[in-house]
């Protein structure tokens, strides 16, 4: 940054980080008493304490397996309640445990089970069965193909979906010069590594269940001939021999097919790099390579030369590979990654620039970026400001949980069997509006809009809550012996983790004076909701 | 809303910047307007909107709009002979059986897909699902708002392209690489649509926080630093809302006085149906709309009371009573609001034909079915195309085109009715792939896409 003469923005004050670093972390906001207290500390290493302490700790595996899981398309839909909820204990248990990274996704790719319901790992894979012109026939070239393009999606950053129906060249030359190089024959000795690999559907009395098989018993290999339901023809011949599509190596033949895929795929530098390159993209709002699964690996060494026209692809490859070096000498130690990140101080940065901002700083992640918080977020921060939680049973288990972040999924509102009819329906829908993934087609989205404007200020959910409900926040408030301007900055404190400014101040008590503190306050409880610092992880 | 000098990135200037998005937007809308004509096309220009009924997880045709009696059949289905299309449960769809000189059926339809997901997909694409490229295929809905934007009036306050009740299997399709502003504007009938249009007695409760909220905001709303952006773009959110909240039209179009509910059901569906039909009249800048009823998908026990029946039941009230209003309501030059309303209602796919499955339902069935087509300059009283005695197989696709109907032959259909040249692509895309209004190559066949011109004559 400096060799470029890129000025950067100071250091966040301890406040501002509070709130993101908890956001970021654990998906909510945190307790305003713990944020002053935090503010008001002279201890010089209280920043790597606080990182310490929440990365590993509860609501961090409860976000992070969320998180991972809306990645990985763990949809109840495809692997049946049992199976999801099985698989998010493993995961979450992974994050506990802090298994290593590698060692969890080869977990994942090699799991044998005789059904996903009773073998955490398993659903992974079983979750892209393609199915035939029946729901139970499994079409076993196209299964191979959708978990190899979703591997590769998910730990490698690179996507195959192109050259998965057809040859690079003549479609991907804007786009990707390593891609542009790849044939479909390729693609196809990849999938073949699953040509072993066998999925039934388990069928009760004709009636179909998302439940799964999965083994190494399929014989016949991995056919060039293969009809398919989902992708451009196939019309060749021939079994295909499996290779690894980044360094042409073939299986051991004493050895299970996906072992040996598992094991190459683990150790190859690009798993380690596209692992650190995702996780800095979920903590930092851009990727070092953006997107996350848009790697050219023709452009990823600065110290070859790329191809006339095209730019070393990463914005900071040294940081890159120094990110990815650091995570394979830890071990794999997810949780080191993530205090690696959130102690450095690109991280830690403001987000608010003090000269004129460059569009060319980003790449130098010169300042902190701005997100407007995710669906479960913003639900989740109205209420932990307003203490209004409403229990959500958590489908198939004898859970209730307040956060969204603490459940399983996506579908959870939708099937909690405690809900309100008329709640279930205004959340579900707010949460939709504000780009909930829904595990099949649609990704987390922060993208805004006029609904989400319109549910921010008029939905029963925030409405609602907002009020001096027994209970609540303001409730409790109302009770304490407070000066109007007590009163006021503890509302600030609660939703928006700072003090008010000297004019929100004002406006604040001007406010207060007029409607009184009950109906006041339920304003400004409304207003501090609807603020775009109280929206935005900032 | 976008500001406009944000649209007029290329792929190129995506690709100098690295990808790195600039505020945390990572996929920045193209503009639409490098679409450019690649054929021939005249299209109609029959309709100025279009009102979209997707009956999703499958509505059994030969238990419908394409009858097959078997021994199968209830008796209380009161099958009888209808004018025009033959054998007709009378008892399931009385109101339609009484209105077929008002809507005409096409039993030449067939899918490509057989998945709910991918089928539903489909539907609202036009596109086989590509995840190499979902994220920045619009939908039809997206492509038509981009394509009337240059009509919009100063007046029009409403978006659009608006959705209704359509929830996964697949959900509503985003507005892809189309700005934010073509994507479907989603109403959740089942959930409190004063959300859009407070009541009267709110209005006033509602302003005065509006302009509190503006107040203790607006140090950082208003900040002009580039870093402030994305607060700027969300105000432009909060701003819109409000326009659409204070019109005065939107709080008549979104109420449902309990008269109205009841003749169209007293349910979600009817009751979604009757904001279409507002918004369609008032014309306020709404020109699509897509309107899912859910639960058609009868694996098993298909012939219990709350399951087909229920289903039929409500969407023949709505349609009848849909296309009643419709024409009953007269634009000043006296031509009727139908006149110039596209209405197509069908599944994702039809149901498996013949016999009940040992567990008394009906599977996915894409070789044949059928959809329901009025409005918009459509011919009514029409049936195009047949099935075998089974209503297994089409043994007479019933137009031009001399093969089945396919989801792409439909939205040039829609397109040309709404007078928007449907050959036309959009080069500059996110991906480099170029994307076609209608595909130029079909999942497995090269087709020659056209409207089904039949339906008009």
């Amino acid at each position: 940054m400096e060799a470029d003469n890129v000025p950067h923005a100071p250091l966040s004050d301890d406040a501002t980080f509070f709130r993101r670093v908890h956001l970021d972390l654990t998906g909510r906001i945190p307790d305003d008493a713990a944020a002053r207290k935090f503010a008001a500390s002279d201890d010089p290493s209280k920043r790597d304490k606080l990182i310490d302490e929440l990365v590993g700790g509860e609501g961090w595996q409860e976000q992070w397996t969320l998180v991972l899981l809306d990645q990985w398309r763990a949809s109840q839909n495809r692997i049946g309640w049992a199976g999801r909820n099985l698989f998010h204990g493993y995961v979450t248990d992974a994050l506990q445990l802090n298994q290593p990274f590698d060692e969890l996704v080869r977990e994942m790719l090699t799991a044998n089970a005789r059904s996903n319901w009773y073998v955490g790992p398993s659903s992974y894979l079983v979750r892209w069965a393609v199915f035939g012109d029946n729901c139970t026939e499994i079409m076993h070239e196209d299964t191979a193909d959708d978990m190899t393009v979703h591997m590769f999606k998910d730990f490698m950053g690179i996507n195959l979906q192109c050259v998965s129906c057809h040859d690079g060249a003549n479609h991907l030359e804007q786009m990707n010069v390593w891609l542009t190089e790849r044939k479909r024959r390729e693609f196809w000795a990849q999938a073949a590594f699953f040509g072993e690999t066998r999925v039934l559907r388990r069928v009760e009395e004709r009636n179909t269940q998302d439940e799964y098989l999965i083994d190494e018993k399929e014989r016949n290999g991995y056919s060039a001939a293969a009809p398919s339901t989902v992708r451009v023809p196939r019309l060749s011949e021939g079994i295909v021999e499996p290779a690894f599509i980044l360094t042409g190596e073939k299986p051991d033949p004493n050895k299970p097919l996906r072992a040996e895929m598992a094991r190459m795929f683990t150790s190859h530098p690009q798993f380690a790099r596209a692992t650190v390159n995702r996780f800095w993209a979920a903590m930092m709002g851009v990727g070092i390579v953006d997107p996350v699964d848009g790697f050219d690996l023709t452009r990823i060494d600065p110290s070859k030369p790329v191809p006339e026209g095209w730019d070393v692809q990463p914005s900071h490859p040294e940081l890159l590979e120094a990110l990815a070096k650091d995570f394979v000498d830890s071990g794999y130690d997810l949780q080191h990654l993530f205090k690696v990140i959130a102690k450095s101080s690109a991280y830690q940065l403001s987000s608010s620039f003090p000269g004129e901002w460059k569009d060319s700083y980003s790449k130098y992640f010169a300042r902190k970026f701005v997100r407007r918080l995710s669906a479960e977020q913003v639900y989740d921060a109205v209420v932990k400001a307003t203490n209004m939680p409403t229990p959500i049973q958590i489908p198939r288990m004898d859970t209730r949980v307040n956060y969204l972040a603490q459940t399983r999924g996506p579908a959870d509102v939708k099937a909690a069997k405690n809900l309100d009819r008329a709640f279930k329906k205004d959340l579900q829908f707010f949460l939709e509006s504000f780009g909930q993934a829904n595990r099949e087609f649609n990704e987390p989205s922060r993208e805004g809009s006029i609904l989400q404007a319109a549910l921010m200020m008029n939905s029963s959910i925030v409405k609602s809550k907002v009020k001096p409900e027994e209970g609540s926040f303001l409730a409790k408030l109302l009770k304490e012996e407070l000066s109007q301007e007590q009163f006021a900055e503890r509302i600030f404190w609660r939703f928006l983790t700072r003090a008010p400014d000297s004019q929100e101040k004002d406006q604040a008590l001007t406010l207060l004076a007029e409607r009184g503190r009950r109906d006041g306050g339920e304003d400004l409880q409304w207003i501090l909701t609807n603020k775009v610092d109280f929206l935005f992880n900032y | 809303m976008r500001r406009f000098e944000d649209l007029f990135l290329t792929r190129r200037d995506l690709l100098r910047i690295g990808g790195v998005s600039m505020l945390g937007v990572n996929y920045l809308p193209l503009i639409p307007t490098r679409a450019q004509a690649a054929g021939k096309a005249s299209p109609r220009g029959s309709a100025r909107f279009c009102i979209f009924v997707m009956l999703q997880g499958g509505q059994s045709h030969v238990d419908s709009w394409d009858f097959k009696e078997g021994d199968w059949t209830p008796e209380d289905f009161a099958v009888k002979e209808f004018p025009g299309v033959g054998k007709w449960p009378s008892s399931l769809y009385p109101e339609l059986g009484e209105r077929t000189d008002k809507f005409s059926l096409v039993r030449s339809l067939r899918a490509w897909e057989s998945q709910h997901g991918r089928g539903q997909y489909y539907v609202q694409t036009a596109h086989q699902h590509n995840p190499a490229l979902s994220k920045e295929l619009p939908p039809i809905g997206a492509v038509v708002a981009s394509e009337y934007a240059a009509r919009r009036r100063p007046t029009d306050s409403l978006p659009p392209y608006v959705g209704f009740n359509t929830f996964p299997q697949v959900g509503l399709i985003g507005p892809g690489m189309m700005p934010a502003t073509y994507g479907p504007f989603h109403v959740n009938t089942s959930s409190d649509i004063s959300s859009l249009a407070p009541p009267q007695s709110e209005q006033e409760n509602f302003q005065r926080r509006w302009d509190l909220l503006k107040r203790f905001d607006s140090r950082l709303r208003t900040d002009p630093a580039l870093e402030k952006k994305a607060y700027r773009d969300y105000h432009n959110h909060y701003e819109g809302a409000v326009n659409l909240m204070s019109d005065p039209r939107s709080s008549k179009i979104f109420s449902l006085p309990e008269e109205e509910r009841k003749r169209y059901g007293e349910n979600v569906t009817g009751d979604a149906f009757i904001l279409a039909r507002n918004l369609v009249t008032a014309d306020a800048g709404t020109h699509f709309i897509f309107l899912t009823h859910a639960d058609w998908d009868h694996h098993g026990k298909i012939y219990e009371p709350n399951s087909f029946y229920e289903r039929s039941h409500e969407i023949d009230l709505c349609l009848a009573n849909l296309l009643d209003d419709l024409e009953a309501t007269k634009r000043p030059d006296g031509t009727s609001v139908l006149d110039e309303t596209l209405v197509i209602t069908m599944g994702e796919f039809g149901r498996t034909p013949g016999a009940l499955t040992n567990i008394a339902g009906r599977d996915h069935y894409p070789q044949a079915y059928t959809g329901l087509f009025a409005g918009g300059g459509v011919q009514p009283g029409q049936v195009i195309g047949a099935t075998d005695a089974m209503g297994a197989e089409i043994v007479d696709p019933g137009w031009a085109g001399k093969r089945p109907i396919y989801m792409e032959d439909i939205a040039t259909t829609i397109y040309s009715a709404m007078g928007i040249d449907w050959t036309k692509k959009i080069e500059e895309t996110p991906s480099g792939r170029a994307f076609y209004y209608i595909e130029i190559f079909s999942p497995t066949q090269l087709l020659a896409n056209r409207p089904v011109e039949q339906l008009f004559s």
